[in-house]
């Protein structure tokens, strides 16, 4: 039987492990938290297919062309393709999960326009698709976990990658934070789903728990990534004393519009700019254009840095039915009551496009590891649309599990033991060396906070090489630091800074090799697009202690 | 608005051996917060502690990860009420200028404010509480299934039921609402018949309707509605049809 380790139960990992289970194979989910707590959770706006339902001639070769479009040319295009190709699927495949997905007068499942996209594409469960989906698979998940086919492992983070000696992934340590306790788990292929980098941004629109340590840990075990410099500022966030609150896209798919007052009047710049989609333009091109506003012309809501988003024209229910929770967040968070004044806006962190570089079997470049959701780098390029990520995780989570069963049971025996064994001795080893010194050196909340400025400093809307250079120095002395002491109030504070930072030299690192300008990425000093050079990947991995970024021809196989 | 004090206390356990004490902090700032802003704000700022102490602080001990109500990972009781800590207002919640949050009382306790709700997840395995066809469709019940989806698996129901003791079969209102969705979807008969017996078993007989668990539910299910649902699915239904067969 094969043996399945999965990294993350958020849509990705519970897709995984179900598809695995499906497919007769053992699979443990590990995960900080139980699904109920995913980052996937939070996904409001629907998940894409081109399931042509209102007659307007959609297809899956035009969801695919939009994907390619948006993503302005240097997602997979063969994996893309699949992935659009899918899409129907997928939705059915969820259907029959008993997701309950919003249904027309017909009974299939209803869709509303989303941005970048020209047709009617993507489908939704009321106010809370991310929940539903999420619902939906953690039941069925449960039915495996009955049978014995998953068994859930609840409270622990990844710690290392187990590799033997011909390089192919042999299991994983884990750590339980709260205990130091590590364990190291056996498995035939590990597929990774553990989500956002959010921490090193300090706060994004996502989950705390998406910290980026997993992925410092990946990159220092040897997985490539992709495109670390694309990351996508949501345009339409909304201030709050704890973090910057995302406003659902389906505010402008059901016809919220954007303005900001000049002269004392409201001016719809996105309808002046781009008459054709307006607000529902890819979100590359509205947080570039509320930057302009708010920053070239000056025209600040207020003084502060934000424009105005518009859903008053909308009928009452319909905000209270479709757009609950846009209504919930303004009035609890800022007492502002989206039904009769406009939401103030401003783009936040909020997606990350690239991640582990993997084929279109989900594989990345070391064996035996697969990885899905948005820790993975494949389909969305310089720019997500609205709708993919949630298809893209159940997709790709379920090719990931596919690919781990066809590849079957690796090694066994006495060499994979000692694997394992050498590396959890390891792991305890740095564990008792962290307890034994204690917290030392700068501590690690004054490390984070630099972190966090440097990151925003230097990787904003905007970006140039002076800044690029100067974040990178501040960043690698600041991991050098972190290296050297045992910084942190506990074993995995430590850890995960240090991590983080070596997320965040790579992403940057990244950012400064690429010397153009392509949707999230967008460079003051290379202002155009560079298609004879960079319509490729940023390829970046951990090498002799340093991350190494280089350009690579964009996968073609299809 | 100006800054205010608001005097914080924070019930305090290392490990479930340990006893556990109330730690007070002051903290200051605007009042409209949350209150797991509070703890962060006090993770932040560990001069705020006002409690004589030996030991240096320790930041405190929480679970958090959406901070906006959807994910059900911050559920602690705050002036005892059981609540979501990033949904509960410092100037809403506040009792002569006294905060005191507490870890839910019905979990075994982690450290600190967090807790483990496996117990949760544990009922519904042992209800089968899952498919084993492919979902029916019924529009009739898509309202309520779509409510039973927004579940948060976060515990306050458990907490606020005075029927819901630690270690009961008793499953509680989380209990329901997820049969609820799984019995009304289920297309095999057999598994029906489990999932009806296991809610009979596990909350009908049990349930005495005080709705202390639809006032607490963070996520505003009509917890009442739905456990009505389930009875017509899988209690009412049930005596009907034995009483046919007999």
């Amino acid at each position: 039987m094969t043996e399945i380790v999965v990294i993350g139960c958020g849509l990705a990992g519970l897709s995984a492990a179900i598809a695995g289970a499906e497919r007769g194979a053992h699979v443990t989910l590990v995960s900080p938290m139980v699904p109920e707590r995913s980052q996937s959770v939070m996904a409001m706006g629907g998940i894409n297919a081109a399931l042509d339902l209102k007659g307007e001639g959609d297809s899956c070769e035009q969801h695919f062309a939009d994907t390619m479009r948006a993503g302005c040319f240097i997602a997979d295009p063969g994996a893309t393709r699949r992935l659009a190709e899918a899409a129907p699927d997928v939705i059915d495949w969820l259907s029959r999960q008993g997701v309950c997905f919003t249904r027309d007068e017909q009974g299939r499942p209803a869709q509303r326009p989303f941005g970048g996209q020209r047709k009617t594409r993507t489908c939704y469960s009321g106010a809370r698709t991310g929940k539903q989906l999420v619902s939906a698979l953690a039941t069925q998940a449960r039915r495996y976990e009955a049978s014995g086919a998953v068994t859930r492992l609840m409270g622990l983070r990844l710690l290392s990658l187990v590799l033997d000696d011909d390089g192919a992934c042999v299991g994983a340590v884990l750590v339980d934070p709260m205990t130091n306790e590590a364990i190291a788990l056996p498995a035939d292929s590990v597929i990774l789903a553990f989500g956002a980098p959010n921490g090193v941004w300090g706060k994004t629109t996502g989950s705390q728990v998406n910290d980026g340590c997993a992925a410092g840990i990946a990159l220092r075990d040897g997985l490539s990534f992709g495109n670390l410099e694309m990351v996508q500022f949501h345009p339409t966030t909304l201030e709050t004393p704890s973090k910057r609150m995302l406003v659902t896209e389906a505010a402008r798919g059901l016809g919220g519009r954007l303005y900001a007052l000049r002269d004392g009047r409201p001016w719809y710049f996105m309808e002046e700019w781009y008459p054709e989609l307006g607000a529902l333009m890819p979100r590359d091109v509205v947080s570039r254009s509320i930057y302009r506003v708010v920053h070239e012309m000056g025209l600040k809501h207020d003084g502060r840095d934000e424009v105005l988003l518009d859903i008053t024209h909308l009928r009452a229910d319909v905000i209270e039915r479709d757009l609950d929770e846009v209504l919930d967040t303004c009035l609890t968070y800022r007492g502002i009551d989206p039904r009769v004044e406009p939401i103030p806006v401003y783009p936040g962190v909020h997606f990350s496009m690239g991640g582990i570089l993997v084929d279109e079997g989900n594989r990345a470049d070391v064996d035996r590891v697969m990885a899905a959701g948005e820790c993975a780098c494949q389909f969305h390029g310089a720019n997500r649309l609205g709708g993919n990520s949630t298809l893209a995780a159940v997709h790709g989570g379920r090719l990931c599990a596919e690919s781990a069963v066809q590849q079957g049971p690796g090694a066994s025996g006495p060499r994979r033991d000692a694997a394992l064994d050498e590396a959890l001795a390891g792991a305890r080893a740095d564990i008792a060396a962290w307890s034994a010194c204690g917290p030392t050196g700068e501590p690690s909340r004054d490390v984070r906070a630099r972190l966090v400025q440097t990151m925003h400093a230097c990787m904003g809307i905007y970006r140039d090489a002076a800044g690029l250079e100067r974040g990178l120095g501040t960043l690698r002395d600041l991991f050098e630091g972190c290296r050297s002491t045992g910084c942190g109030e506990s074993y995995y504070d430590f850890l995960s800074t240090r991590e983080e930072l070596r997320l965040a030299v790579a992403m940057v690192g990244s950012a400064l090799e690429r010397k153009e300008s392509r949707g999230a990425h967008q460079r003051t000093d290379f202002p155009d697009t560079d298609d004879e050079r960079y319509r490729a990947t940023m390829v970046t991995s951990w090498r002799d202690g340093r991350a190494r970024t280089e350009v690579r021809a964009c996968q073609t196989h299809a | 608005m100006p800054d205010a004090r608001v005097r914080i206390a924070v019930r305090r356990q290392r490990d479930p051996e340990s006893p556990s004490s109330l730690e007070a902090f002051e903290y200051v700032g605007p009042t409209h917060v949350s209150v797991l802003h509070v703890l962060e704000w006090i993770n932040d700022h560990p001069g705020s502690r006002t409690s004589t102490a030996d030991a240096p602080f320790e930041a405190i001990a929480y679970e958090c990860s959406c901070e906006q109500g959807l994910c059900g990972a911050c559920a602690m009781v705050v002036n005892d009420t059981p609540t979501l800590a990033c949904q509960a207002f410092v100037d809403e919640v506040a009792r002569d200028g006294l905060v005191e949050v507490g870890p839910l009382t019905k979990f075994p306790l982690v450290r600190d404010l967090v807790v483990d709700r496996s117990a949760l997840e544990e009922a519904m395995i042992e209800s089968h509480a899952w498919l084993e066809g492919d979902a029916k469709v019924t529009p009739r019940l898509a309202v309520h299934q779509y409510q039973a989806g927004l579940c948060l698996a976060c515990g306050c129901c458990l907490e606020a039921c005075p029927n819901y003791a630690p270690g009961d079969l008793f499953c509680g209102a989380a209990g329901a609402v997820g049969l609820m969705g799984t019995v009304t979807k289920e297309p095999d008969d057999a598994h029906r018949e489990d999932m009806r017996r296991a809610y009979q078993e596990r909350f009908f007989s049990v349930c005495s309707k005080n709705g202390a668990c639809e006032r607490a539910c963070p996520a505003g299910l009509p917890t009442m509605t739905l456990v009505s649902q389930a009875n017509r699915a899988s209690v009412w239904g049930f005596w009907q049809r034995i009483g046919r067969r007999r």
